[in-house]
């Protein structure tokens, strides 16, 4: 589970780091968007207060086109992120494409209305104002204060000509008094009368008082000197000035004075008259002037102005329409984020991953959504995880079964109602030394050899039904023997034990165990029983009859005719020997049955076989005795007594065998009795080969078994009883044949007993497999 | 998307192009030259004497006519040499001009200040003067005298000084509005320097 666990922490790592990234990108974008609008709001708010506006128009422009690049940027980068998505056909990203687009397409359409009638409104309005009829009021309110002030002038000039005149004759010591009447007559503030140099010759009013009034310029003089006369305006120019009273505006006149002739080459004398300007005509002239000013200013201006406003609207439309679409894909992001998840998870679930999926925290319906997904997701992770547990510990219980069914000695064989095999064990091939798993889902009746035990089963499974519904039987067991032949005891028949029982599915379980051994153990204890009584039985009338055939010589012995002598002796001999003989059969068939229990203690191996040897004289057979005895063989646990019955049975069957094949062939046969300390220095080993024919495989199965004999005369007690004291002595025994390039060359018998200071080891038949014999 | 974002690279390059952007246009100056520089020793101080030569575009001299004051400013710096840095500026002054028609009494008046004539600053301690005509309100204009640079003690008495001398019509105070769409104009663009080094000369 280690990879699961990493990826998810991958993942969720991954998906950490991107919402950190979205959530970076949605503040930039919010701040950008806030700052784009406060700077918007300020254009807007700057337009009333014009003063602000004007002086800031240009850094607030700057600024709103600085934010509208940067949301610009933002826009590009989310865009081409998207188009990239698109065309890498990540998931999702065409519904993101789509969402943004109608978000996008409600700001946006509404923003570019607004603009274009705002756009029309304001170029209307804007020329709306610079009309025609204003400026040409304007223009005459100018004409009609300058024709006042003309006027005025005019008739101040006309005025003081006039009073020149009549200062031609008045001499210059007496022209202060003219004056004085003449500033009465006009009205005037200030009367001078000047030479043509720019003295002073006499004065009246507010210049009497000044040490040096302001002087007419010599042009001033030159002109008046064409023209007679001339007047100007002075005071007028100062731009009024809040707070202060406007200044006082005068009309100042020069006029020559005409001298008459009579002194020729007199200096001209100028009067000049300052007369002050009404202060209502001075007032209302000067607002004309700076309304016409302004007017004037702002119809030049109105261009820039046009722009400057419709910049505004342009730059509020960029910054609304970006902002828009930038919220418009942050919303669509948003709105599709949990539609996303959803179907990414369900591709995920699709998938076969019920790893959990990531849950949104909304507490709208879609985040309720992923949340139930989730929950439904765990839920069949779960299940599935509880069924692959299951299925797991069945897979294991399944694979003990398997192993202990493949292990059992018992054969266990499963079939349907009409007898196909389902499934066998290996213990069931071993057993009926057929090949059964070669034969699933045949009838058992179709493996040869079988037929008859298949029908028998048949047979009974029928009848077990039938029982069972009688009796409520759950099995039934009966023994079974194959491959018996009618002549009695077949040598390779098999006996087993059957059960058999009803398996869930109309199926049927046949369990079966070799009971072979078990048979022939039984058998042979059952032998060992009626010989024991027969032998007791035959015996004991045998004396009588060998005594009384001995009497019987005796007492008729040479009171009969030598013919009937001659046939008593020899039928006598025959009784004799006869009753011999049987007493011989009849011992050796107690010794069997009646063998005492083994003594056992330490013996020395080698010596009993050198001391059994002696009997056996090389002159006695042609059969040639050899013996390898093993010096190193520690002393043994044993019963001498009976040890030296087996050397002596196994050295009599091994001559026996050897005779009889060297018989036929002329050959010398032999025979090797070895003895030999096993390698794991446990055990010791005797070991009796001949060069005999060797044992036939039904023989070699059952040749331990009482009265199983391949001799003509043999009791077939000589192996049983070898069998037997093995037993007894806790020694493997094993019997096989000798081959010598394929072919049998004889037969071999083997016994590994325990060594003396060796406890008694568990009995040999247990031993599952037999070590190979040399 | 995309063809939002293209929508939005078209309307930003129009936006450019209508020069809705103030762009700094390139400074191409209508024919002005100064024609006179010189230093005097007066008796109180240094003076500097200038005299510069500009036909006025007729877009100014419309909009003179119309009675918008128009300004000009003549600057001069003076600096002191240093071997081992940067000269220092040692004097800058500056002469403001504001040139207006008088529709009233079809006169042309001229305030010359110290300090920039905007609104009721400047006014106070200006010097004005009057002309019947522009070119006469021009020709005092174009003739700069007596700029008091200032002590001989604050200048040094060295035999010739880095002079720089501007005369530029200043367009930051045109009303804003008109600025807008003035600003970038050539025709708006009248500006001269000159830097030389000069010799005090003695009052005449």
């Amino acid at each position: 589970m280690s990879p699961d666990v990493s990826g998810g922490v991958v993942a969720s790592k991954a998906a950490r780091r991107a919402r950190a990234v979205r959530w970076a990108v949605g503040v930039i974008a919010a701040l950008v968007t806030a700052m784009g609008l406060v700077l918007m709001f300020l254009l807007a708010l700057a337009t009333n207060n014009r003063v602000l506006y004007e002086e800031n128009y240009a850094r607030l422009f700057g600024i709103n086109v600085v934010v509208a690049t940067l949301l610009m940027l933002v826009i590009g980068w989310v865009a081409f992120r998207l188009v990239r998505r698109l065309r890498q056909g990540k998931f999702g990203s065409r519904l993101l494409i789509k969402l943004a687009a109608i978000f996008a397409l409600v700001g946006v359409v509404p923003g570019v209305l607004v603009y274009f009638v705002s756009y029309q409104f304001v170029s209307r309005s804007i020329e709306s104002w610079f009309d025609v009829k204003v400026e040409g009021a304007l223009d005459a309110g100018l004409n009609l204060g300058r024709a006042t002030l003309d006027s005025l002038s005019a008739d101040l000039s006309a005025k003081t000509r006039t009073a020149s005149s009549q200062l031609a004759d008045v001499p210059d010591t007496s022209a202060g008094l003219m004056l004085e009447r003449l500033r009465d007559q006009l009205g005037a503030s200030d009367v001078v009368l000047w030479t043509g140099a720019g003295q002073v010759v006499a004065s009246a009013g507010a210049s009497r008082f000044q040490i040096n009034p302001e002087r007419p310029t010599p042009q001033q003089f030159r002109q008046v000197r064409a023209d007679r006369s001339i007047a100007h305006i002075d005071g007028l120019d100062e731009t009024p000035v809040a707070g202060q009273p406007a200044p006082v505006a005068t009309v100042r006149a020069l006029a020559l004075v005409q001298r008459p002739g009579f002194e020729f080459n007199t200096e001209p004398r100028f009067l000049q008259v300052t007369q002050p300007l009404p202060p209502a005509v001075v007032a209302n002239a000067l607002a004309v002037q700076e309304a016409n000013r302004e007017y004037q200013e702002r119809s030049l201006a109105r261009d820039g102005l046009r722009r400057m406003y419709i910049g505004t609207l342009t730059l509020c439309l960029f910054l609304a329409v970006f902002g828009a679409v930038l919220l418009a894909v942050l919303f669509g992001n948003g709105l599709a984020r949990p539609l996303l998840v959803l179907a990414d998870g369900v591709r995920q679930v699709a998938g076969g991953d019920l790893r959990p999926t990531v849950v949104l925290q909304g507490k709208d319906e879609l985040g309720g959504l992923t949340r139930s997904f989730a929950v439904m997701t765990q839920q069949l992770a779960d299940a599935r995880a509880a069924v692959e547990q299951t299925v797991g510990e069945l897979d294991a219980a399944r694979g003990n079964l398997q192993t202990i069914l493949d292990n059992l000695t018992s054969g266990v064989i499963v079939l349907d109602a009409a007898g196909t095999v389902l499934s066998t064990n290996p213990g069931a091939t071993r057993v009926l030394r057929a090949p059964l798993a070669a034969f699933e889902g045949q009838p058992l009746r179709e493996v040869p050899g079988l037929a008859d035990f298949a029908q028998n089963v048949q047979q009974q499974f029928d009848d077990f039904e039938v029982e069972r519904a009688q009796h409520g039987l759950d099995h039934w067991q009966h023994a079974f023997e194959l491959h018996a032949n009618n002549f009695g005891m077949a040598q390779d028949a098999i006996n087993i034990v059957a059960r058999g029982a009803e398996l869930p599915g109309a199926e049927r379980l046949l369990v079966f165990d070799d009971i072979s051994e078990i048979v022939s153990a039984q058998r042979a204890q059952a032998w060992g029983e009626v010989a024991r009584r027969l032998a007791h039985e035959i015996k004991n009338p045998l004396t009588p009859i060998q005594l009384s055939a001995e009497r019987l010589e005796m007492k008729l012995s040479g009171k009969v005719a030598p013919p009937e002598q001659a046939i008593l002796t020899k039928s006598v001999k025959t009784i004799v020997d006869q009753v011999d003989a049987m007493k011989r059969l009849v011992n050796e068939f107690r010794d069997y049955a009646r063998l005492p229990a083994a003594d056992l203690k330490p013996v020395d191996l080698n010596a009993l076989v050198s001391d059994v040897l002696q009997l056996y004289g090389a002159e006695n057979t042609p059969i040639v005795l050899r013996c390898e005895l093993d010096e190193r063989c520690p002393p043994i646990r044993g019963d001498a007594q009976q040890i030296r019955q087996v050397i002596h049975n196994l050295l009599q069957n091994a001559q026996d065998a050897a005779e009889a094949a060297a018989a036929g062939t002329g050959r010398t046969g032999e025979v090797i009795i070895r003895t030999r300390l096993g390698d794991s220095g446990q055990r010791v080993r005797l070991t009796v080969q001949d060069s005999g024919p060797g044992f036939a495989e039904n023989i070699l199965k059952k040749a331990f078994e009482p009265y199983v004999t391949t001799k003509v005369r043999g009791t077939g007690l000589g192996l049983a009883v070898v069998k037997k004291i093995a037993d007894e002595h806790g020694a493997r025994i094993e019997l096989s044949n000798r081959t010598v390039d394929g072919a049998v060359a004889g037969a071999q018998v083997s016994l590994s007993f325990a060594l003396a200071g060796e406890p008694q080891v568990a009995v040999a038949h247990t031993e599952a497999s037999k070590p190979p014999v040399a | 998307m995309k063809p939002t974002a293209w929508l939005c690279l078209c309307l930003a390059g129009l936006l450019f192009l209508c020069g809705l952007w103030p762009t700094p246009a390139a400074a191409q100056g209508h024919t002005a030259s100064v024609t006179q520089l010189r230093l005097e020793h007066g008796d109180d101080g240094i003076y500097l004497h200038a005299a510069v030569q500009f036909e006025l575009p007729a877009l100014v001299q419309d909009v003179l006519d119309k009675g918008i004051a128009v300004h000009f400013v003549a600057e001069a710096e003076i600096y002191r040499e240093r071997w081992y840095w940067t000269d220092r500026k040692v004097v800058q002054v500056a002469r403001y001009m504001r040139l207006a028609y008088q529709p009233l009494t079809r006169r042309w008046r001229l305030n010359v200040a110290p300090v920039p004539i905007t609104g009721n600053a400047g006014f106070g301690i200006s010097l004005n003067q009057n002309f019947e005509s522009l070119d006469e309100a021009l020709d005092a204009v174009k003739r700069i005298g007596r700029m008091r640079l200032g002590d001989v003690a604050d200048i040094g008495d060295d035999a010739t000084h880095p002079v720089v001398f501007r005369f530029r019509l200043d367009t930051s105070q045109l009303p804003r509005p008109f600025q807008i769409g003035v600003v970038g104009q050539s025709e708006w663009d009248i500006a001269t320097e000159r830097s030389a080094r000069l010799p005090v000369e003695k009052a005449r």
